[in-house]
């Protein structure tokens, strides 16, 4: 599976962007988004959207496609899904899921509201 | 869910300027909500038709869903209220498909996916049904640059508030919660002032815990006067 690579990303936008003598306020009003926004780009903290994407690419001369990396999908869930299992297994396999996927979900959402008092 | 009063959200004020935008719904907009057993008193989806769903979809035009959250539509009703929608000629609801996006697209959506989903009860490998209508919703509208999620639920509207603290990748994406629709459609006088009024009873000040917490409705609508006057010509 292809996901961006936010950090080729940020090397790309910040190597073009000073070889091109840009600060990030032109590079803001060349490609229509916040300067800001061009700061956490290069700080691998922001993922633009598809006209933001486009925009940097026409501005700054690269391949979209080069942004990509290839990520292995691994996931233990998906081994516990057979399908030797019988309908009752399935059912209870899925209410496994649910349980185990809502306590990811709780100790996610714990540690990110953790992480911003300790920020704060 | 929490009322906040405290700052204007620019993402109303942009809808008062403009209520021509397209503004992508998560599921509860469209199913009547069902507080049973905290009260004995449900809201029939005929009911939330006439004072909820057709006063927005006159007042907004440009309503959307993403295609999943149509797999959420609990029974019939609002299925087939979505499909009347969608089949009436010109459509009257904007309906995001995945199978619209662009390769590159197709990756800067699954990126965004992973990051939200890590927040929620959903698993991209598994495609489970917990949260996948939010979760699609959500990241097709940041890939598109759309601008504008409604929903009535607190997880959602937190993984837009905080994409920057939580790197949720939702940064363009603005919250609208269905109260401040609620108060849009009361101060213009384009719905039914009173199911106004008992809607958001219903839906913010009904458990005690909500009413510790939560304004009346004469606080609410007064606050929120003060908050938004300046912006309605």
């Amino acid at each position: 599976m292809k996901t961006l690579s936010t950090k080729k990303l940020a090397e790309t936008v910040r190597n073009l962007r000073e070889s091109k003598g840009f600060t990030k306020e032109e590079l803001g009003n060349l490609t229509g988004i916040n300067r800001i926004m061009i700061g956490r780009i290069e700080r691998e903290d922001f993922t633009p959207s598809i006209v933001q994407f486009e925009a940097l690419s026409n501005v700054l001369g690269f391949d979209l496609t080069e942004m990509f990396v290839e990520k292995e999908r691994t996931n233990s869930f998906v081994a516990l899904r057979s399908e030797a299992l019988s309908d009752s297994e399935k059912k209870g396999v899925e209410k496994l899921f649910t349980m185990m996927l809502s306590l990811r979900q709780q100790i996610k959402l714990r540690s990110s509201f953790e992480n911003e008092s300790t920020h704060a | 869910m929490k009322i906040n009063l405290t700052h204007p959200n620019p993402a109303l004020i942009s809808i008062i300027e403009d209520p021509e935008q397209i503004i992508t719904l998560d599921a509860n907009f469209l199913i009547a909500p069902d507080r049973r057993p905290i009260t004995k008193r449900g809201i029939g989806f005929e009911q939330f038709r006439e004072i909820w769903l057709d006063p927005i979809f006159s007042v907004f035009p440009n309503l959307a869903i993403h295609e999943s959250v149509y797999d959420e539509l609990v029974g019939i009703s609002p299925q087939n209220y979505v499909d009347a929608k969608r089949d009436s000629i010109p459509p009257e609801i904007i309906i995001h498909k995945d199978s619209s996006l662009t390769e590159v697209e197709k990756i800067l959506r699954d990126t965004i996916e992973s990051k939200i989903a890590s927040l929620t009860k959903y698993d991209p490998m598994l495609d489970n049904k917990d949260d996948r209508g939010k979760v699609k919703s959500l990241s097709y509208i940041a890939v598109k640059g759309l601008l504008y999620f409604a929903a009535n639920d607190n997880n959602a509207i937190q993984l837009i508030e905080k994409s920057e603290e939580w790197s949720t990748g939702l940064d363009n994406v603005q919250a609208i919660k269905m109260y401040e629709l609620i108060y849009y459609l009361y101060r213009n006088d384009l719905a039914d002032k009173t199911a106004m009024k008992m809607l958001y009873k219903y839906q913010y000040y009904l458990t005690d815990r909500e009413k510790s917490t939560n304004p009346g409705w004469g606080d609410f609508s007064s606050s929120m006067d003060s908050l938004y006057e300046s912006y309605f010509k």
